[in-house]
């Protein structure tokens, strides 16, 4: 709990313009909950590019996007690599690298059809990108 | 909730390329086909009349969402859904059609 009233005090002060006290109360919540929370990893890395952090920002960024996708994010990382005098096709060469290395194999599975009965297997879409969704009605 | 962002997202996208799969997976059928038909969904909803996916996919909780590539790989993974994701899964599968068949490169950067 202390940790999300720092997040939270961190990203008022952010939105504020007060990115110092930022940067401050979030590495406080960041030393309590680690990496590997994406909102908090996030929040993390928008307050330090923010403050001017920009070395400190990147590496975050990396993480995020190694797992996930985000216009904001890619942008960002874009302009501290290109501020920095980094190269942007090496930067995009490790995302893609990362990814590639956290991809797994998605297991094969054959169900019914909540319309038909029909059965349908994960294996039938090979060739196309899916979104598999996971849902219970509430 | 995710279901109205998935329909549009499915309504614009679904093809040849990209296919949305929705898995109930309490086995509640009835219940299942009210909530469908409330979001007018078009994309496929099955039932996992085994209840085996939590653990086949070692899902930690409902709503998951996967990203799976041309070559079936995972490669994005989310657990929970907030009001804003649903761009987070275009992007991701902007990403994914973008990327060239049997390549591990992806969209550029810039």
């Amino acid at each position: 709990m202390l940790a999300s009233c720092l997040d939270s005090e961190a990203w008022a002060r952010h939105k504020n313009g007060d990115h110092a006290t930022a940067a401050a109360r979030m590495e406080e919540a960041y030393a309590i909950l680690g990496p590997g929370n994406d909102e908090i990893d996030e929040h993390m890395a928008l307050i330090y590019d923010a403050a001017g952090m920009d070395e400190k920002a990147k590496p975050i960024y990396m993480d995020l996007l190694s797992h996930m996708e985000s216009p904001l994010l890619r942008g960002n990382l874009a302009r501290i690599v290109s501020d920095g005098g980094g190269s942007l096709a090496e930067i995009e060469a490790e995302i893609s690298r990362r990814r590639a290395e956290g991809a797994t194999e998605a297991p094969d599975f054959t169900l019914p059809t909540l319309a038909s009965a029909e059965q349908v297997s994960l294996k039938d879409f090979r060739g196309r990108v899916v979104l598999l969704n996971f849902w219970h009605p509430t | 909730m995710e279901y109205p962002h998935l329909q549009e997202i499915y309504a614009r996208r679904g093809g040849e390329d990209f296919v949305i799969l929705s898995v109930e997976t309490t086995n509640r059928p009835a219940l299942a086909e009210k909530f469908v038909a409330e979001h007018a969904a078009t994309f496929p909803v099955l039932v996992d009349d085994q209840r085996q996916m939590r653990s086949l996919f070692g899902l930690k909780g409902v709503p998951t969402n996967l990203l799976i590539d041309r070559q079936g790989k995972i490669v994005f993974r989310h657990l929970g859904f907030a009001p804003g994701n649903e761009k987070m899964f275009e992007a991701e599968i902007d990403f994914l059609l973008a990327k060239p068949e049997g390549s591990a490169k992806g969209a550029s950067l810039s």
